[in-house]
């Protein structure tokens, strides 16, 4: 559920509530019509923190790829239960954890198998074969772009790889 | 990820930040920060900025556990929320829960400098009603040529000054 049960409010009433800009006034903003802003020298530097992170990124993402695969080896043939469970939603946090490295150090092709996979993960209990060759491929396919270093989502054996994922989707899907 | 916002903020000249090992963490701060008696050594918090999906308690859960608070120094905190998620659901999920902000992923210099500048500058009123507590989800001041379908009675609203 995403709506929010506020126990707040009125029944039929709409409150607009016009809070004060304490932050402003913490700035030392004291026009209420003035503008702050970040300097964009201190927006560059944080600039330069990121791709002082995507070096980093890289070496992480690929430890995050050995746990997606330990796990995804560990829980394949399981039988549905709690542990299965467990492994599956470490899964699903390894491969968003992918996606949003790869995607920080321009691994784009990786970023894109991470994001397939932990929307697959998410969306299904794998509990049908056929769910499970789906994830194989998809799993297969992060382990492939990592080893061989694909970065472009353009690149010919990015189509490939992906031509193969769909095989997979289109037959057991 | 968690490391590169800390760096980022330090860069854009933040003082004092403070990290949690996911939601539940945050909450427990949040917990001795705003919603304790006021007390002249305790930093508040200003600002939360959070990502969507962790292990140990979730975005959505520190956002529900905000906008529900009793004390104002709670449930008043701008939000923004980061999200890897592409589609629009997690964008809607965060918005209707009373975030101010949300930032897609990856993120960058100018992205979150834009939303930190837009919750200082920009404060949107609150709303309160029976589904949502949080700032007001229309941005734009806008002259709306067709039918107003969201007409209400003068009375149904109070302006309250906080």
């Amino acid at each position: 559920m995403t709506r929010l049960e506020n126990p707040a409010a009125k029944p039929g009433i709409i409150q607009v509530i016009r809070v004060t800009n304490f932050l402003k006034r913490k700035l030392g903003i004291t026009f209420e019509d003035a503008e702050g802003e970040i300097p964009p020298d201190k927006v560059a530097e944080a600039e330069k923190c990121i791709k002082d992170c995507a070096g980093h990124a890289a070496e992480k993402m690929g430890e995050f790829i050995e746990l997606v695969i330990q796990d995804w080896n560990k829980m394949r043939d399981m039988d549905l239960g709690d542990e299965r469970t467990r492994i599956a939603q470490n899964i699903y946090i390894n491969a968003h954890e992918i996606h949003d490295l790869a995607g920080l150090c321009g691994h784009d092709l990786c970023a894109y198998f991470g994001e397939r996979l932990r929307d697959y993960i998410g969306q299904t209990d794998l509990s049908v074969n056929a769910q499970r060759v789906i994830s194989q491929a998809l799993v297969d396919a992060i382990q492939v772009v990592h080893m061989k270093e694909i970065k472009e989502i353009d690149d010919p054996s990015a189509t490939e790889l992906k031509a193969m994922v769909q095989k997979a989707i289109d037959k057991y899907g | 990820m968690q490391n590169l916002i800390v760096s980022m903020l330090k860069a854009f000249g933040v003082g004092d930040i403070m990290v949690a090992e996911g939601g539940r963490e945050a909450i427990d701060i949040l917990q001795i920060t705003q919603a304790r008696a006021v007390s002249q050594y305790l930093t508040r918090v200003d600002i939360v900025v959070t990502d969507w999906l962790m292990t140990k308690g979730s975005g959505e859960d520190i956002l529900r556990w905000i906008r529900t608070h009793e004390r104002d120094e709670v449930r008043f905190l701008p939000v923004i929320v980061l999200s890897g998620f592409t589609t629009s659901t997690v964008t809607h999920q965060a918005r209707d829960l009373g975030a101010h902000e949300i930032l897609t992923k990856p993120v960058s210099a100018n992205g979150l400098a834009s939303r930190i500048t837009s919750v200082i500058n920009n404060p949107r009123p609150f709303i309160n009603v029976s589904d949502y507590f949080g700032p007001d989800r229309r941005r734009k001041d806008e002259v709306y040529e067709g039918k107003d379908r969201r007409v209400i009675e003068a009375e149904e609203i109070t302006v309250i000054k906080k």
